[in-house]
């Protein structure tokens, strides 16, 4: 079997048995209303200061949610010992995390294009810069917090106190792909600073943090 | 005592104090694994 | 151990002595700040012995990476190496960090801002401390190994959070505690900065040294216990 078909066979797994529950979805998606709508009552801001702060409370709201849902996404492979089995399949472990990282980012994608809508009603949002921009950017975004994320929630995996420390690990080794999105999102819905660079610099951490990812997968995966 | 001063003294006090408090630590951690 | 303990103590002792004498009576008084300026004795020295003991973690964990399989020994040893050099590593840094506090508050009236320099700093702190709590809460077999791939990815960290926050700063500046342009260090101030930047160093290396025995000895002590359950087990098998 090719690498891509691998990969694609354990992605429809994932999507499978995530829509027949959709648990991590549900979580996830009721976490970032709560965080939305918790900020707006936090802060209450104009229309002008909602667009300063509009890119900062997206991208926290999504990394704590993504958080949430990250913990079990491995825990469903360790329930039914595919794990093991993977281990001893011949097929390259880079290519089941590929697949998660794949799933992940769809679920996450799916709670964006439920909450930018919510995001513009609540916040009164328009944007003055590029908005097509945004279209760049939450995937770009999106894909750094889960590529890291699953990888991670992988090395957690069978740690005792895996939920306290996955964020602790993730969020120092996320801080500058958040500084990055924040300051596209900013620029592009205030208009006051071309977002290039940052998205190139988003652009950049993904590179460099999938290609660490997929090297270092295998060695946690058979760390024992 | 200026401000100045006593952050100057609980600068030093810092420092020594936690690179003491480890020192301990391993010298203890040494004594607990010799038995 | 002992020897360790009898030589490396009185020697880094003695430098720090003589580093402390020069950076409270010999150094000459800073002409803005005043006498606060002396915490950068310790303050610096920190700092980049917290800088440098990183860069052993991540050698000795590439180290353990690299031969866990095929010479077993060596991995162990360097395990160990990583474990104390971390652990020497968050000594330095914390205390970097709060005697950088200690003398920002008083000087600039902040106690923190979010420089590239304090907000690396703090990274680094952040991903050590979750390099103990992962080692700590990481069952047997895989601790070593999952300790030294995040090791690893500290490594790549920190130098793009620097790099990150110093883009920032170019479009958003905010104030430089220490080490913005125009900065440099008076002559006479450098025997005081030189004697506690040695002095430091011989305690830091002291202190892994101390923390890589008391290891190693963890270390037989475990595999000893492991294979005389084995042995019993054995005894019972047969």
């Amino acid at each position: 079997m090719s690498y891509a078909r691998i990969v694609w066979a354990h992605l429809q797994k994932d999507l499978r048995l995530e829509w027949r529950s959709k648990d991590a979805i549900n979580g996830m998606l009721f976490f970032s209303l709560l965080v939305v709508v918790l900020f707006s009552f936090a802060f209450d801001p104009t229309m002008a200061v909602s667009r300063q702060i509009a890119g900062g409370i997206l991208w926290v709201a999504l990394l704590f949610a993504s958080t949430t849902a990250l913990n079990q996404t491995w825990t469903r492979e360790l329930r039914h010992q595919v794990l093991d089995a993977q281990r001893m399949a011949p097929s390259p472990a880079s290519a089941l995390f590929l697949a998660k990282v794949l799933a992940n980012f769809l679920f996450v994608t799916m709670i964006q294009v439920v909450l930018g809508p919510l995001f513009i009603i609540f916040y009164n949002l328009h944007a003055l810069g590029q908005g097509w921009l945004m279209a760049l950017v939450l995937p770009l975004g999106t894909l750094a917090l889960v590529v890291n994320g699953t990888f991670f929630a992988a090395l957690s995996l069978r740690t005792r106190n895996r939920e306290m420390l996955l964020p602790l690990i993730l969020f120092p080794v996320s801080i500058p792909a958040l500084l990055a999105m924040v300051q596209s999102t900013t620029g592009i819905l205030t208009g006051e600073f071309d977002p290039g660079l940052w998205m190139r610099m988003l652009a950049g951490y993904d590179i460099i943090f999938l290609t660490l990812c997929l090297l270092l997968f295998e060695t946690i995966l058979n760390a024992e | 005592m200026t401000m100045e001063h006593r952050n100057l003294v609980l600068a030093y006090l810092f420092t020594w104090g936690l690179q003491l408090a480890y020192l301990g630590r391993v010298l203890l951690g040494w004594r607990r694994v010799r038995k | 151990m002992r020897r360790v303990l009898q030589f490396g103590l009185p020697v880094a002792l003695a430098i720090l002595a003589v580093g402390f004498y020069q950076a409270i009576y010999v150094a000459p008084t800073e002409a803005t700040m005043g006498n606060i300026q002396r915490i950068f004795y310790y303050h610096v020295p920190s700092n980049i012995m917290g800088l440098l003991f990183p860069y052993v973690n991540l050698v000795a964990s590439i180290v353990f990476l690299a031969t866990r399989r095929s010479n077993p020994m060596r991995a162990q040893a360097a395990d160990a190496v990583a474990l104390a050099s971390a652990e020497v590593t968050l000594v330095f840094v914390s205390i970097g960090l709060v005697t950088g506090m200690l003398w920002a508050k008083p000087v600039w009236g902040i106690w923190w801002t979010w420089d590239a320099r304090l907000t690396s700093v703090l990274v680094l702190w952040l991903i050590y401390v979750s390099y103990l709590l992962l080692r700590r809460f990481t069952a047997g077999g895989q601790t070593q190994t999952l300790a030294a791939v995040l090791s690893i990815f500290a490594a790549v960290d920190v130098p793009i959070v620097y790099m990150s926050i110093r883009w920032w700063r170019t479009q958003h500046p905010a104030p430089v505690f220490f080490g913005g342009p125009g900065t440099g260090i008076d002559p006479h101030m450098m025997p005081a900065f030189l004697w506690n930047i040695a002095g430091w160093f011989a305690w830091g290396l002291m202190l892994v040294m101390l923390r890589y025995n008391l290891e190693r000895k963890r270390q037989h002590v475990e595999q000893e216990s492991a294979l005389r359950s084995l042995e019993s087990g054995q005894e019972v098998a047969r």
